[in-house]
């Protein structure tokens, strides 16, 4: 074999391994990405594999963690801190009622949106959420959720840096699997 | 007479293009616009690029993952501070070349590779940007502003004056500008850049460009009225020049370029030709340290007049690890079948590069380029790139 094609299998072979690593991973991980836009396609994507889902008769709360949020750049993610003010907001809390929702049956999956209230930076706003849950082998049900906000219904200040500035709406997105639901 | 050639080609390393790092897809970064003043990248640094470059290219030396970009990361250090709406830079770029043929040295000398200071100015939506700088004897001709034969000369790689809309994702100019095609790889003498006469060192040509950007995507078309630093006006080339690349994700990114140019007497055939090329890119970083980039370019050349076309093909695979934050392994395997015929050449490339502190780094590359109708070339070259 000569040296040409050893490094073409060799490219080859690390882009598939590291293609089928980050697949794996997101499958079986729950997530959480916090999607912020800047001026001419900016895009900031934050994300943790932090969420807490407690479940009582009537309510719904999905905790998640702002600290572990990460954007990939340290400084960001000290600024998305900063700005979320962690140190005395240190959760981003959703409640839905579950009258709000519809569950998924076996081969039936739920797509709808439901009313809930997000209590982000010490502040709580009713939000629309969008939701598809599938159930899915051994119990498990994969629910993907989304909310849009404006940072300034939660008294928000949108980042501004080096004359980058972020826009006021930002978009979460929930992967998770929750067992039993 | 062919050793001669493939030492004149490596030679063509000693004018090292103008920086743009298409590898920051490892950080997210698929579009180029926050951090340059041309929206398809390279060149002028903004004020929010020159941040990144400390924050994300140079060496930590003990700084903390997130400590704010200091005073040295800015123009000169932070030490004159310019207004808001006037950005400056300057380079300086030295280098020695070891240039061997069948493993024997037949060249070795210092090379003097950029000497340029830049500006950009933004009043309101209006955008106005130009770079002045100097090349040694023979260096950079195609973007000459002066025409003395026997020594340097006075360079202009861009100057351009545009208009900015819709928040600034669009941006019409007019000017000599860097022609939007493939990656832009700072490697201008890969196949990929020089068989499509689309480096960013001296393949500027004059026209007006729009260049849109969004989200998922950036797109950039180019009316190309020629090369106004070619003398006579046969030797210019006018035509149209435009890429699209979409984001499939943050660290993904795949494009499309095309390019048709015609002129009375083409620079490389001296006769009326057509030159077309039309490429495919990608770039990904599966796993942050690993950024990989691809293109691969089919290329026509017909005489005008004619129905005979002459085909080919360029290819680049690179690979840039990062193996500590500033330091970067380098590896390319590239190919090409040129259409003006010989068998097809293939070029290595080992390096490594080190981004020491914001405004210098060092790098080091080993290019090794075979053919089955021309000796084997090795070479080796060390360049220090200072900014200001």
């Amino acid at each position: 074999m000569n040296t040409r094609n050893v490094l073409t299998g060799f490219f080859l072979v690390v882009s598939v391994v590291g293609q089928g690593a980050i697949a794996l991973s997101r499958a079986r991980e729950s997530s959480v990405t916090v999607l912020a836009r800047g001026p001419a396609g900016l895009r900031i994507e934050g994300k943790s594999s932090q969420i807490d889902l407690e479940e009582d008769a009537s309510v719904l709360t999905f905790k998640v963690p702002i600290a572990p949020i990460e954007t990939g750049i340290g400084l960001r993610d000290r600024h998305l801190r900063e700005t979320l003010e962690a140190d005395k907001f240190p959760a981003a809390i959703l409640r839905v009622s579950r009258s709000e929702l519809t569950f998924p049956k076996e081969h039936d999956p739920a797509e709808r949106t439901a009313k809930g209230d997000l209590t982000l930076h010490g502040r709580s706003r009713p939000v629309q959420v969008r939701y598809r849950a599938e159930r899915g082998a051994a119990g498990v049900t994969r629910v993907h959720g989304s909310v849009q906000l404006d940072m300034r219904d939660f008294e928000i200040k949108s980042p501004s840096y080096l004359g980058v500035s972020v826009t006021p709406q930002v978009e979460v997105t929930v992967e998770m699997a929750v067992e039993g639901a | 007479m062919k050793a001669a050639l493939f030492v004149l080609a490596s030679v063509g390393l000693c004018s090292t293009a103008a920086s743009a790092y298409p590898t920051m897809i490892r950080h997210g970064y698929t579009q180029c616009v926050s951090c340059h003043t041309d929206p398809s990248g390279g060149t002028l640094l903004t004020e929010y690029g020159r941040a990144q470059s400390q924050l994300l290219l140079s060496s930590r030396w003990g700084r903390a993952e997130d400590a704010e970009a200091s005073a040295a990361s800015k123009f000169l250090f932070g030490v004159l501070k310019t207004p808001d709406a006037l950005t400056l830079g300057g380079w300086v770029r030295e280098g020695y070349i070891w240039n061997t043929v069948d493993g024997k040295l037949v060249d070795n000398r210092e090379l003097h590779m950029r000497t340029s200071v830049a500006a950009e100015v933004r009043v309101g939506p209006v955008r106005a940007a130009a770079e002045l700088g100097y090349a040694s004897e023979g260096a950079t001709r195609l973007a000459s502003v002066t025409r003395n034969q026997d020594g340097g000369n006075l360079v202009s790689r861009e100057h351009w004056i545009g208009l900015a809309f819709a928040n600034s994702t669009g941006l019409v100019r007019a000017g000599r500008i860097n022609v939007p095609f493939g990656l832009r790889n700072i490697e201008h003498t890969s196949f990929v850049r020089s068989a499509t006469q689309t480096d960013i060192n001296e393949d500027q040509h004059d026209g007006i460009a729009l260049a849109l950007v969004d989200e998922g995507w950036r797109a950039e078309v180019m009316a190309i009225l020629g090369n106004y630093s070619v003398r006579p006006d046969a030797f210019r080339e006018r035509g149209l020049a435009g890429y699209l690349e979409l984001a499939l994700s943050p660290k993904v990114a795949v494009g499309v370029s095309a390019l048709a140019t015609r002129a009375a007497a083409a620079l490389d055939t001296r006769s009326p030709t057509l030159r077309q090329a039309y490429g495919v890119t990608a770039r990904a970083a599966p796993w942050t340290p690993l950024v990989l980039s691809f293109e691969a370019d089919a290329l026509l050349s017909s005489g005008l007049g004619s129905s005979s076309v002459k085909t080919g093909h360029a290819g680049w695979l690179q690979a840039d690890l990062e193996v500590l934050r500033g330091v970067h392994l380098i590896s390319a395997a590239e190919r090409l079948s040129s259409p003006a015929g010989g068998a097809a050449q293939y070029g290595w490339w080992g390096g490594a590069a080190w981004f020491i502190v914001p405004h210098l780094d060092v790098r080091a590359d080993v290019v090794r380029r075979t053919s089955s109708d021309s000796p084997t070339t090795n070479t080796f070259l060390i360049q220090l790139n200072g900014y200001l």
